[in-house]
């Protein structure tokens, strides 16, 4: 990726190469593209909303689109816009709320990378805004049931779905697979970390078996749930995703570094357990949310945050990509491995659902 | 590093920080637009957390020096502290991982080794944190 050229989308070249392959899609005789605007956002890829007036072919009239290209800089350990579509492309099928995928483009001579095409979905996703007004995604424990029921949902993806062959399956199990894989972060690390290897050590011995691998979103959290005043609108960033434990999604999401300090909220600062419990049963959820082993996933979720944080703030110390905010992130494992710590003593006394 | 001319008329380090986060949060962030108060704060955090690491200076390395000592039965040493707390911290992570320290007379110390290092940089990083969970 290193010799992309620029892209902007709000120019005329870029627009009509676009519009071309759009109508050669969806078999239109003509696609007229405007009122391109940059959205905010993404952190890898580059993202622009448009309106598509369609004549002709499939898709005959006309949309709102996004169009989501791939970034000059990639996340080694996250998947490449391609494979993350195809991933939104089976939750889509098999029911989750997803901004609805279209089309995607492997072939460079069109935008200079790849792209891939969604329908635009109105709303927000943004952690602190949804932590702090409460008004925004509709009634609460509506919003938290939803976001049990499509979680639900996206581990009905089936295990042999052949456009998802690519994504790995963990190796002896997903929490054994975490634990090696964690390992190897810190043994990249300069600096070792013996809280970290505290707490790899305590989810080795304590590893709980998967009784059924599911597709796992990677990312499950407040941030990225799009809402509007009425409720949740899409799950979005799907690059993260692989097969797993049911409960791995769930950790992730009720993990004590997600609630923007609400921590007598325990879904991501939205509130309590029961009302994401009781959508997700209802829904045919197939993880037992037995609290031992969702507090056993929240340790996994803490290690892992860990190792991100760690990560991004290699990302400045090596120069590659000079930011206060990657800097400060890399002093987060510190407190993460508080956390971590309490939750292992918790674990020993018996004490979950904190 | 504390007996330069400046440090000795009270202008040390901690006090420079001190007066440069004041007057980036009174004189200046009234100016900042309201899109660039991140990157305000986040600038005021790492001034913060530069002050409380001048603060602490080498006590927490050298307590967990101390500690690692102790825990290995080797005996105190003051030559190259830093050398020598990064090699058994290396030995330290490296035995948890190996079961070392599982169980027996040894994994309280180990443990309790753990928390206080961890405690120590957290008290420089973030110490509001420590209180908003309670554990200071």
């Amino acid at each position: 990726m290193a010799d992309v050229t620029p892209l902007d989308l709000q120019e005329a070249d870029a627009q009509a190469a676009l519009a071309g392959w759009l109508a050669s899609e969806t078999g239109a005789t003509d696609v007229a593209v405007g009122g391109v605007e940059p959205l905010g956002g993404g952190a890898i890829h580059l993202h622009w909303r448009l309106d598509a007036t369609f004549t002709g072919g499939a898709f005959e009239g006309d949309h709102e689109l996004v169009v989501r290209a791939a970034g000059d800089a990639t996340l080694a350990e996250s998947l490449d816009l391609v494979r993350e579509f195809a991933v939104a492309r089976a939750a889509a099928d098999a029911g989750a709320t997803v901004p609805e995928p279209l089309w995607c483009c492997e072939d460079d001579s069109v935008l200079g990378r790849p792209f891939a095409v969604s329908r635009f979905a109105p709303g927000v996703a943004a952690a602190h805004l949804l932590v702090r007004n409460e008004e925004l995604g509709g009634s609460r424990p509506a919003l938290l049931a939803s976001i049990g029921e499509e979680l639900a949902r996206l581990q009905t993806v089936p295990l042999e779905t052949p456009p998802l062959a690519f994504l790995p399956k963990p190796e002896p199990s997903p929490a054994l697979a975490y634990v090696a894989e964690f390992r190897a972060a810190l043994d990249a690390h300069p600096r070792p970390r013996p809280a970290l290897e505290w707490g790899l050590r305590w989810l080795e011995r304590n590893a709980r078996p998967t009784a059924q691998l599911v597709l796992v979103h990677g990312d499950y959290r407040n941030g990225n749930f799009m809402v509007d005043d009425d409720g949740l609108r899409g799950v979005l960033d799907w690059e993260f995703a692989r097969w797993g434990d049911p409960l791995e999604d769930v950790g992730w999401l009720t993990a004590r570094c997600w609630r923007a300090n609400r921590f007598d909220r325990p879904v991501g600062g939205l509130g309590p357990r029961e009302d994401f419990e009781r959508g997700y049963r209802e829904a045919g959820g197939i993880g037992d949310l037995d609290p031992a082993a969702v507090h056993y996933w929240e340790v996994m979720a803490h290690v892992r945050w860990a190792i991100i944080a760690i990560h991004q703030g290699e990302r400045h110390t090596s120069g590659r990509q000079p930011s206060l905010e990657l800097a400060l992130t890399g002093r987060i494992p510190d407190e993460v491995e508080i956390e971590i710590l309490t939750m292992i003593d918790e674990a020993e006394r018996g004490e979950f659902g904190g | 590093m504390a007996e330069q001319h400046g440090a000795l008329d009270g202008l040390d380090g901690v006090e420079l920080l001190r007066i440069a986060s004041e007057t980036l949060m009174e004189q200046v962030g009234p100016a900042v637009p309201g899109d660039r108060r991140y990157e305000l704060l986040m600038a005021n955090n790492a001034i913060g957390i530069a002050s409380r690491e001048l603060e602490a200076g080498e006590g927490p390395g050298r307590a967990a020096l101390a500690r690692l000592e102790a825990l290995y039965g080797e005996s105190p040493t003051d030559d190259d502290w830093r050398g020598r707390l990064s090699e058994l911290t290396a030995r330290f992570a490296a035995d948890i991982r190996s079961g070392a320290f599982d169980e027996g007379p040894r994994r309280d110390a180990a443990l309790a080794h753990v928390r206080e290092a961890t405690l120590d940089a957290v008290r420089v990083g973030n110490p509001r944190y420590l209180q908003r969970r309670g554990i200071e």
